[in-house]
């Protein structure tokens, strides 16, 4: 699911970025567009990073067995 | 020539096949805390902020991948510099899938991924100044999205196996290659 939701990402947004170009006439926009959705995905994983902590916090034993696993 | 005897060397089918273990029973393997089926994990509203970051990481990746020599002929650079940038990005996207999994085994994996989304983003705004920036600059700014495409290429299987372990991750191949009598 996860890879074909990138890809779906992979086969639109370059096509945005083209068309930005064609209607602004510069790269600029579609540079602070591409910037403006990293900070989105920095901003998602966070939400995601604090949602796995509220599972943590809800299920202790698979926290202790995952820190296990990751180190 | 190179790629097909290290993959007939490194990838050995056995003659005969082996049952897949019970991840439960495996507490060695990571992720074996927090494995859940894929159809647990679908119904998680965190694996689908995963999910939408995954995309908007990879789309911004192929976007500029796609569009990076046409931004970079139209930032005034001539073909030949241009072309040597891209092929410095094929360098620095290596580069950075060997330094981005060594850190994801090193340090905090969120820090990686916010760290890699931040390159981008500092990178992405480089270029918005492309015709008033030198050269150098330039390249710092492809080496830094190219550095970022190279990380990010393993997350997705890194997260999944780490927060969602292996019966998820394979879920569908098992599904597939399922048999009667076979454990499931």
């Amino acid at each position: 699911m996860c890879i074909a939701s990138s890809g779906i990402g992979i086969l639109i947004v370059p096509y945005v970025f083209s068309g930005l170009r064609e209607s602004t006439g510069s790269w600029a926009a579609a540079c602070i567009v591409g910037a403006a959705l990293c900070v989105l995905a920095a901003g998602l994983f966070l939400i995601y990073g604090l949602l796995g902590r509220r599972h943590a916090r809800r299920q202790p034993a698979e926290v202790a067995v995952d820190a296990a696993a990751t180190s | 020539m190179i790629a097909l005897p290290c993959a007939l060397f490194g990838v050995q089918v056995p003659a005969v096949e082996k049952p897949v273990p019970s991840v439960a029973a495996n507490p060695d393997v990571p992720g074996v805390g927090t494995s859940v089926t894929a159809r647990g994990a679908f119904k998680s509203l965190r694996f689908w902020v995963f999910a939408l970051t995954v995309l908007v990481m990879y789309s911004i990746q192929a976007a500029f991948g796609v569009n990076m020599q046409p931004l970079l002929l139209d930032g005034g650079l001539g073909i030949a510099v241009a072309t040597a940038m891209m092929s410095m990005g094929t360098l620095g996207s290596l580069l950075g899938r060997i330094v981005g999994g060594a850190l994801l085994d090193l340090i905090s994996r969120s820090k990686v991924v916010v760290g890699i989304l931040l390159f981008t983003a500092a990178g992405a705004l480089l270029l918005t100044q492309i015709s008033a920036l030198p050269v150098l600059m330039v390249g710092v700014a492809v080496l830094l999205l190219s550095l970022a495409s190279g990380a990010e290429s393993d997350v997705i299987a890194y997260f999944i196996l780490k927060d969602y372990g292996r019966r998820s991750s394979v879920s569908s191949s098992r599904c597939a290659s399922r048999r009667p009598g076979s454990a499931s």
